[in-house]
């Protein structure tokens, strides 16, 4: 099964759990969500999601200086960004347990998806 | 955490991923990519994580700026590249079509090895730049402005072009610190909590593209050829090249012209014809008797207290009319270069020497009528004859008259009006 499907309609609830956490910037943010077990996330989509997710509102975004390298941009949850997390993990869970009463019994695949 | 060490392929990769966004606005792309360079560097150093869960960006992965591209726009919820078709914007598409087409010789010339040694000149030749800009900036600003804004040495046109100047510098330096084009140099802790106005960055860009294309068109226009010094005259320089009338001496032309008798002393006036009885005049803006005051002598320096302009202006004959062939013209100092604001009348130009080798007397000469003749030493005939009846005296001197010999193709020349009392012309 092509996870990597499965992972585009749930990326924007990944990253927003795994900011809401902690605020990160972009590829600390990729770091997390492949630690956490979603290693077929690409770089590119997380910016991209973070970015949308941005542009939205649901999240804030801060630029950091370092004196001997590039800024980092971080980004942080808002209330609007919370709000929003919690909207989609009730959606999700209704959805896998709607998915779930369709399967037989052994092992569903979806559920192995669960970022946490 | 550690600051990430930004290598050169990393620059290139998230300038090559900008490429690949420019269909974009110039504020969207500087969101998507503003810290891209740190996220990359930081993945490159994580090389391990990547490499386990072969998720990362990997050498091969980084070969492909475009597909990276795709994905974060696609991630982003923006159009994919080139979606917007007809309905986006036309300057847009031809941008990015000219961009694509130069791209490949950018990438040869960049990776040149004597690359780095001209982009360092020509990073050090950018003040330079600024300056030589405001100068052209304010070059045109004057040929645009009326007269009473010019740049010479005073006060508005040096506050035109310390204007002009400055404001080109300030420009150049927001443009290079501007919007995070160099990760390089983005040691400023700008913070951004809100996105930026998407239009600042795109108009300033078509301004400072609009502004270097004047400016450079005008400074290839100021090398290329003579440009007009004096945007008063603008016109007529133009038209006086080559001049239609004009005396020559030793390839310059002559401003005024003294005549000198045979006794080698000063002649105030004479009357100047050529041998088919035209009158000799020395130039066509001089000759051009719409404008009285027409800027001949230039502008010379009275030294500490001020700078005036000096203008040659006609002797009038009897009737009023100026006879620009009636030599030596008369002299006027003026305040300004349009000759209204005169600080001395017309007097006498000032003689270039007080007097002249006499003459030793030729057999071949017709007999002097008068006690100073003029003498001609050749044996050309004279165009007209001098009547007695109308004798052209200049006040104060003996009129040179010779007597007549042969035919004359025009009839006597007018009389001229005493210096003293000659009316000063429109200025």
């Amino acid at each position: 099964m092509d996870t990597t499907q499965l992972l585009k309609g749930v990326l924007d609830l990944a990253v927003l759990a795994v900011v809401a956490e902690e605020d990160g910037y972009g590829y600390d943010v990729v770091r997390r969500l492949r630690a956490g077990g979603l290693d077929q996330v690409g770089d590119a989509s997380v910016y991209g999601t973070l970015r949308r997710l941005y542009a939205s509102g649901a999240l804030s975004s801060y630029v950091v200086a370092s004196d001997e390298g590039p800024h980092r941009k971080y980004y942080g949850i808002n209330s609007h960004g919370r709000a929003m997390l919690q909207d989609q993990i009730r959606a999700w869970t209704t959805f896998v347990d709607t998915l779930s009463g369709l399967l037989p019994p052994q092992g569903p695949e979806a559920g192995k998806e669960v970022p946490r | 955490m550690s600051a990430p060490v930004i290598s050169p392929e990393i620059e290139n990769f998230v300038e090559a991923v900008r490429r690949q966004l420019d269909d974009l606005p110039a504020a969207e792309i500087d969101e998507l990519t503003d810290g891209l360079a740190a996220d990359l560097a930081d993945a490159l150093s994580d090389g391990g994580l990547a490499a386990k869960t072969g998720g990362g960006p990997t050498a091969d992965r980084w070969a492909d700026p475009a597909a990276y591209a795709a994905e974060l726009r696609a991630a982003a919820g923006l159009p994919a590249r080139g979606s917007r078709g007809a309905g986006g914007r036309p300057v847009r598409h031809v941008q990015r079509q000219i961009r694509e087409r130069i791209t490949p010789w950018r990438v040869r010339v960049q990776s040149a090895p004597w690359w780095p040694w001209v982009r360092d000149r020509g990073i050090a030749l950018r003040p330079t730049w600024w300056v030589l800009r405001g100068l052209m900036i304010a070059a045109v600003a004057h040929a645009m402005f009326p007269h009473d804004l010019r740049v010479d040495a005073r006060p508005p046109g040096v506050l035109l072009v310390l204007c002009c100047v400055v404001a080109s510098t300030a420009l150049g330096r927001r443009t290079v610190s501007g919007p995070s084009r160099g990760f390089g140099s983005s040691n400023s802790s700008r913070s951004s909590m809100s996105p930026g106005p998407s239009g600042v960055f795109e108009v300033r860009r078509w301004l400072v593209g609009a502004v270097n294309a004047l400016a450079v068109v005008t400074l290839l226009a100021v090398l290329s050829g003579p440009w007009p010094t004096d945007s008063a005259n603008a016109g007529d320089q133009w038209a006086v090249l080559p001049p239609q009338n004009a005396v020559y001496i030793d390839g310059v032309p002559a401003t005024n012209l003294f005549a000198y008798d045979a006794q080698g002393r000063p002649l105030p006036r004479v009357q100047l014809f050529d041998q088919d009885g035209r009158p000799v005049t020395l130039d066509d803006q001089v000759s051009d008797q719409v404008s009285g005051s027409t800027e001949s002598g230039g502008r010379i320096s009275l030294g500490s207290v001020d700078q005036y302009w000096l203008f040659l202006q006609p002797v009038v004959d009897t009737s009023g009319s100026p006879l620009w062939n009636a030599f030596p013209l008369l002299q006027v100092k003026s305040l300004d270069e349009f000759g209204s604001g005169w600080i001395s009348g017309p007097a006498d130009a000032p003689l270039p020497m007080p007097s002249v080798p006499t003459l030793r007397p030729a057999a071949a000469t017709p007999a002097p009528t008068t006690a100073a003749p003029v003498r001609v030493t050749t044996t050309a005939s004279t165009p007209m004859p001098t009547t007695g009846t109308s004798p052209s005296v200049v006040a104060n001197t003996a009129s040179p008259t010779h007597a007549p010999a042969g035919e004359s193709p025009v009839p006597a020349a007018p009389t001229q009006a005493p210096a003293k009392t000659s009316p000063a012309p429109a200025a």
